[in-house]
């Protein structure tokens, strides 16, 4: 941070404070790409940096009134920035932690926890497996891991004994198991090294 | 070991493990982890560039900002902008007409019956609603992706033909009923305002009265049904049935207005309107969020918008997948995906 740039920042600041949107769009000009590259890093994602974006921006508007013009945008922007990542990941994590559980058994067994993997590979694969299930044996994995239901309702809603549904659960993440180990016979969801060089 | 700091920075080069994944993603969630969290990422935050080829993403953003900045306005508005959004209101409703495709179908038929079919068609294209007048005066509105036709000979006899969502204030004439058509009934009208539901690809077709009375006969199932203000008629497709219930009917034709008002209504009948509204599918998962009640009342906003306000009432969380080009250049419905938090 040069201090002529912190001293155009405190310029806009002070128009922002006053309403001016010329002051908004010239902080997002100079800000939104490098929230973008920061949000990107944590969260791996093109569609949730853009969100962090919007966000982070959305709230500077909304509390322009009590703007400071003296101290350093460039830091309130990040404290912005670092609680809106942290919810989006916190988040990200939860929706994904049946697919994580999925993926922490299979690496467990063949110990490869602390081998570098493409996760976000991964994480597609055990989706699309999930997604070609057969179709009661989807619904009822869908409704324990992605809904929470308990087991008792699920039986309930298909009509279907609580026996028949824990037999599909555990045929479910079987079948998941063991075509992700197909998978990684063809080598893919290892990090290739020389692709990223 | 590794020190977390050695982990993250593996995580955010993008080559980790899932034990660096699972160090981070802690990193996250613990409260007391926040210090140093935050003083780690200042410093990656400092190293961070500004240079990208992002910028068609972003003025999009920036779009997106101005869009819903300009929703909150009225509140700080001066008088000249006032007047320009008056003028834009006032424009688009002069426009959508413009916009209307009139198809005189006008054929002579040779009919030994002799019969003059000639008719005319008013649409309202997908995403707008349409304010159209017939020749006996009778007003109305059509809804986003809805048809009407009448006979260019309406004067004489007054049957309308309905495909989507129409809205009538139909004029008051001594035994000169006014008929509207669909597939599935028959709504017979002396002089009221009432609205007709008759989507092709909905499950039911439905009559909801506001004022006067009118008389619903069924066309393929044998049924007639009088209604009454605020009365509610379904006909369900399949089982070929009909519930009437009793309602709040302003709340059902407030789309004419632009206004969308739902009353204590269970979130799977709002996911509904809202589709056809917006034309956009609507994913509930979970049946105790297609249960949840809720009061709400929107105006023009936009679909994105609504979602994020829905969000921020309630325990929501919501994926809008933007609309796709087909192979044949036809778009996708947009398709929304709302999940309730635990």
């Amino acid at each position: 941070m040069t201090s002529l740039s912190r001293h155009i920042d405190s310029l806009s600041v002070k128009q922002l404070k006053e309403g001016d949107p010329k002051a908004f769009d010239a902080l997002f000009n100079k800000y939104a790409q490098r929230l973008y590259n920061f949000s990107l890093k944590y969260l791996k994602s093109a569609e949730e940096a853009e969100e962090v974006v919007q966000e982070v921006f959305m709230y500077v508007w909304e509390r322009k009134e009590g703007l400071k013009p003296d101290s350093s945008f460039n830091s309130y922007i990040f404290t912005i920035a670092y609680n809106i990542i942290r919810k989006h990941f916190i988040r990200k994590a939860r929706d994904n932690s049946h697919k994580d559980d999925l993926i922490y058994a299979f690496l467990n067994e063949e110990n490869n926890l602390d081998q570098t993997i493409d996760y976000k590979f991964l994480l597609e694969k055990v989706e699309n497996i999930i997604n070609n299930l057969p179709e009661k044996r989807k619904a009822i994995f869908i409704k324990r891991k992605y809904e929470g239901l308990p087991v008792k309702q699920i039986a309930e809603e298909l009509g279907i004994s609580p026996n028949t549904v824990e037999n599909q659960l555990v045929a479910a993440q079987k079948q998941i198991h063991r075509e992700l180990q197909n998978e990684k016979l063809a080598g893919l969801i290892f990090y290739v090294l020389f692709l990223s060089v | 070991m590794d020190t977390n700091k050695e982990k993250i920075k593996r995580f955010i080069s993008g080559k980790f493990s899932f034990n660096d994944y699972l160090a981070v993603s802690d990193w996250f969630r613990q409260e007391e982890k926040q210090d140093e969290l935050r003083m780690s990422m200042e410093e990656e935050w400092s190293e961070t560039t500004s240079t990208g080829p992002d910028q068609q993403r972003l003025s999009r953003v920036l779009d997106k900002l101005h869009h819903r900045i300009n929703l909150e306005k009225p509140v700080s508005a001066t008088a000249l902008q006032r007047y320009y959004r008056l003028f834009s209101k006032v424009a688009a409703i002069l426009l959508i007409p413009a916009l209307i495709t009139i198809a005189l179908l006008a054929y002579l038929s040779t009919d030994r019956l002799g019969s003059v079919d000639a008719w005319a068609e008013i649409h309202s294209p997908i995403g707008t609603r349409t304010k159209f007048q017939l020749p006996d005066g009778t007003v109305g509105w059509l809804n986003s992706g809805s048809v009407i036709k009448y006979p260019v000979s309406f004067l004489s006899s007054r049957h309308v033909e309905v495909s989507g969502e129409a809205w009538f204030d139909v004029v008051h004439r001594e035994s000169d009923p006014f008929y509207v058509k669909t597939p599935w009934f028959q709504v017979k009208v002396l002089g009221t305002q009432f609205n007709v539901i008759s989507y092709e690809d909905e499950k039911t077709a439905e009559v909801i009265l506001e004022r006067g009375k009118v008389q619903v006969t069924g066309v393929d199932t044998k049924f007639k049904n009088t209604l009454e203000p605020d009365q509610h008629l379904v006909y369900d497709k399949s089982a070929r049935q009909t519930f009437q219930t009793r309602i709040d009917a302003k709340s059902y034709t407030s789309w004419k207005d632009g206004l969308m008002i739902f009353k204590n209504e269970p979130m799977a009948e709002i996911a509904r309107r809202l589709e056809r509204r917006y034309h956009a599918e609507i994913i509930l998962h979970s049946d105790s969020l297609k249960t949840s009640v809720f009061r709400a009342t929107f105006q023009d906003e936009d679909l994105d918008e609504i979602c994020r306000m829905l969000s921020t009432v309630a325990p929501i969380r919501y994926k809008i997948h933007e609309r796709e080009k087909r192979p044949d250049d036809t778009f996708t419905k947009t398709r929304i995906e709302m999940w309730l938090n635990n």
